[in-house]
């Protein structure tokens, strides 16, 4: 008896932190270009050399630090996010829903139908990663920025990021940072707090 | 072109009155859907309109109760109540009973957040009663990032219309506003602006409040 309580419980425990939705917890703060690490001004010198509008960041997301450079190359909105010691994390852009193929609309429109009572994509965002190899190493960080330049899809791993505005079926209304991978299968979730609004409300 | 107008309407200066409104805000939020805001605020007048002379006294005190609606998509509605003390230390004192229904939603210009509030007001006095339509648009700036975080401090900037009707006659009043606040660690905010009022826009007797304003908000 005791032995099947405990397995209960630890079944239970599993099912929770499995289905459990992280808040998103990200402090940020605006650094100037002389604070980034040398590491990465360097790989990012292709970018620099055309981008505008260039706004330097350190973050936290409750564990580790972060430095991201958001700017404007292409005429597209980039963020290009780097570890502390200026590992090149991922590289996020700024893209139209509607933009995408049919079939990953209704795939991911369907998750959110039939999670959510109703729903509003605030943000939607490619995010560009690095390609693991056989042995599960990253790819270097220049292979990653070069093929990223060179839109060469078969050396980048693609997710879509999208920040949704969401009314539960229990009623309660949150904003929701959702991840899918190239296939518009669901691979993370998370709460973002939202900014306070009593002092321009009020 | 908003922001101009108010601007524009700046540079006709007249010897404003200089006042000073400062109080607290407190914020609580019951569940995912209602929440009260109370406000407690009083304010200082230091001199009249076109006067020079300085000759401060309080001139009004108020409390304001407003419960809150959350809709879907960051869109509100609130029923407020206000009991408003005018001249509280003077024996001519007079007392005002305000009632407002209020929508407020949110839209964003890129990544940036822009607040719109529309409000109807019933104001009542012993002999008066004046109705009024405002609508007011704000827009705020972390100063350290995209995100407001503890510890940081923000910009504010807004301005708003107002409507009156009152015995058969209308009244405009534009209220631009400037403000700079920090959020602390326990989120609280401290929240200081000058607004530059300018009412009876449609007589010949128009009038100009210069206006500074500090509040701490906080959450209960």
């Amino acid at each position: 008896m005791k032995i099947t309580l405990v397995a209960i419980f630890i079944f239970c425990s599993f099912c929770q932190a499995f289905t459990q939705v992280k808040p998103k917890i990200e402090h940020e703060k605006s650094v100037e270009k002389g604070d980034f690490p040398k590491k990465c001004i360097d790989l990012l010198k292709p970018i620099l050399k055309e981008s505008k509008s260039d706004k330097y960041y350190k973050e936290f997301d409750g564990e580790n630090y972060f430095y991201e450079l958001k700017t404007t190359y292409n005429s597209k909105q980039f963020s290009i996010k780097f570890t502390e010691s200026g590992h090149l994390v991922d590289i996020e852009c700024m893209y139209d829903f509607e933009q995408l193929t049919e079939s990953l609309k209704e795939e991911m429109g369907q998750f959110l139908k039939e999670q959510y009572k109703k729903h509003k994509i605030e943000r939607f965002q490619l995010q560009y990663n690095p390609e693991i190899d056989d042995d599960g190493e990253e790819e270097d960080d220049k292979d990653f920025l070069e093929d990223f330049l060179e839109m060469d899809l078969d050396g980048l791993i693609l997710h879509y990021e999208m920040e949704v505005e969401v009314l539960t079926y229990d009623g309660e209304s949150k904003l929701m940072e959702l991840l899918f991978d190239d296939q518009g299968s669901l691979i993370q979730q998370r709460e973002v707090q939202r900014r306070d609004e009593d002092f321009i409300l009020y | 072109m908003i922001i101009l107008l108010g601007f524009g309407f700046f540079v006709k200066a007249q010897t404003p009155s200089v006042r000073w409104e400062g109080g607290f805000s407190a914020n609580h939020k019951f569940n995912n859907k209602w929440s009260l805001n109370t406000q407690l605020l009083a304010r200082e007048t230091f001199n009249d309109y076109g006067s020079e002379t300085i000759k401060p006294f309080t001139d009004r005190m108020e409390i304001k109760p407003f419960l809150t609606y959350a809709l879907f998509n960051q869109r509100k509605v609130s029923l407020g109540y206000m009991y408003r003390s005018i001249d509280p230390f003077e024996d001519y004192r007079g007392v005002e009973h305000r009632i407002t229904q209020q929508f407020a939603f949110l839209s964003s210009i890129r990544n940036y957040r822009i607040a719109h509030r529309i409000k109807i007001e019933e104001r009542i006095f012993k002999e008066d009663f004046i109705l009024r339509l405002r609508y007011r648009f704000s827009y705020d700036q972390p100063l350290q990032g995209e995100t407001l975080d503890p510890g940081e401090w923000y910009a504010l900037l807004s301005n708003e219309f107002i409507l009156s009707f009152s015995n058969g006659e209308e009244d405009w009043q534009n209220r631009l506003a400037f403000g700079f606040g920090k959020i602390f660690k326990s989120k609280e905010k401290l929240q200081f602006s000058l607004t530059h009022r300018y009412s009876d826009l449609l007589t010949t007797t128009t009038n100009q409040i210069i206006q500074f304003k500090s509040v701490y908000y906080f959450s209960l």
